[in-house]
């Protein structure tokens, strides 16, 4: 679980760097997409963060 | 754009080049090496991921998140200056290191703002030159939330602009 609360600072930037991009650009902001990209740097930054703390996948999911 | 799902095929590809490699005709071929690879590296990937996630690629977003994640990414290898194994930018730079990261900040926040006219690129300069003047410790934490609070103080623009 530590893994992923460390991770959230990363996830919610890299959503906001995206909503940066669709401000930018005057683009209509894709919600959709923005919750991928959330969940998407939550995964990959969260499972990075993993190896840290021993490679416990399965008890950071399951506790 | 349909570049959606290509964006973490890239991004497991990139992944892979920088830190396992791939032989190639006998050469092998990998990215993790130091003078600011790996800032290049990472700044894009995050570039290339969020121009390919717009509906119309823009190279121009592809270059400004190409070189504010090369900061970003920079300044962060500050705490790991004594344990790198590979010569990482402040390694080299020395003093010169925080100037650097100063001059490239402003450049590249003008040209962002000449181009696309647009507060929030302020916000995020702001922020930006904030952490690189601050101490380490604070410098990271405003680095990890400049995003974020850059679309705050320019949602917050908007809102008391339209109330007035």
């Amino acid at each position: 679980m530590k893994a992923i609360y460390v991770s959230l600072p990363t996830a919610i930037s890299a959503t906001m760097r995206l909503y940066i991009a669709y401000v930018l650009t005057s683009s209509k902001p894709d919600c959709f997409l923005l919750i991928g990209a959330f969940f998407l740097s939550l995964g990959v930054y969260g499972f990075d963060r993993m190896e840290d703390y021993g490679r416990s996948l399965l008890p950071a999911l399951f506790t | 754009m349909g570049g959606n799902f290509v964006v973490p095929v890239l991004l497991f590809i990139i992944g892979l080049l920088y830190s396992k490699g791939i032989k190639m005709r006998g050469r092998k071929v990998r990215l993790k090496a130091g003078y600011g690879m790996k800032n290049a590296v990472v700044g894009f990937a995050w570039g290339l991921s969020i121009a390919l996630s717009l509906e119309k690629f823009d190279s121009c977003i592809l270059a400004f998140f190409f070189a504010k994640l090369f900061i970003n990414s920079a300044f962060f290898d500050l705490k790991d200056v004594e344990k790198d194994e590979i010569p990482t930018l402040p390694l080299i730079l020395g003093d010169k290191f925080r100037l650097f990261l100063g001059i490239a900040a402003v450049l590249l926040h003008s040209l962002a703002f000449l181009h696309y006219r647009n507060l929030i690129v302020v916000f995020s300069f702001v922020l930006s030159q904030t952490a690189i003047l601050m101490k380490e410790d604070t410098g990271r934490k405003i680095i990890d939330f400049e995003p974020a609070l850059s679309v705050f103080l320019y949602l917050l623009y908007l809102f008391c602009q339209n109330s007035l």
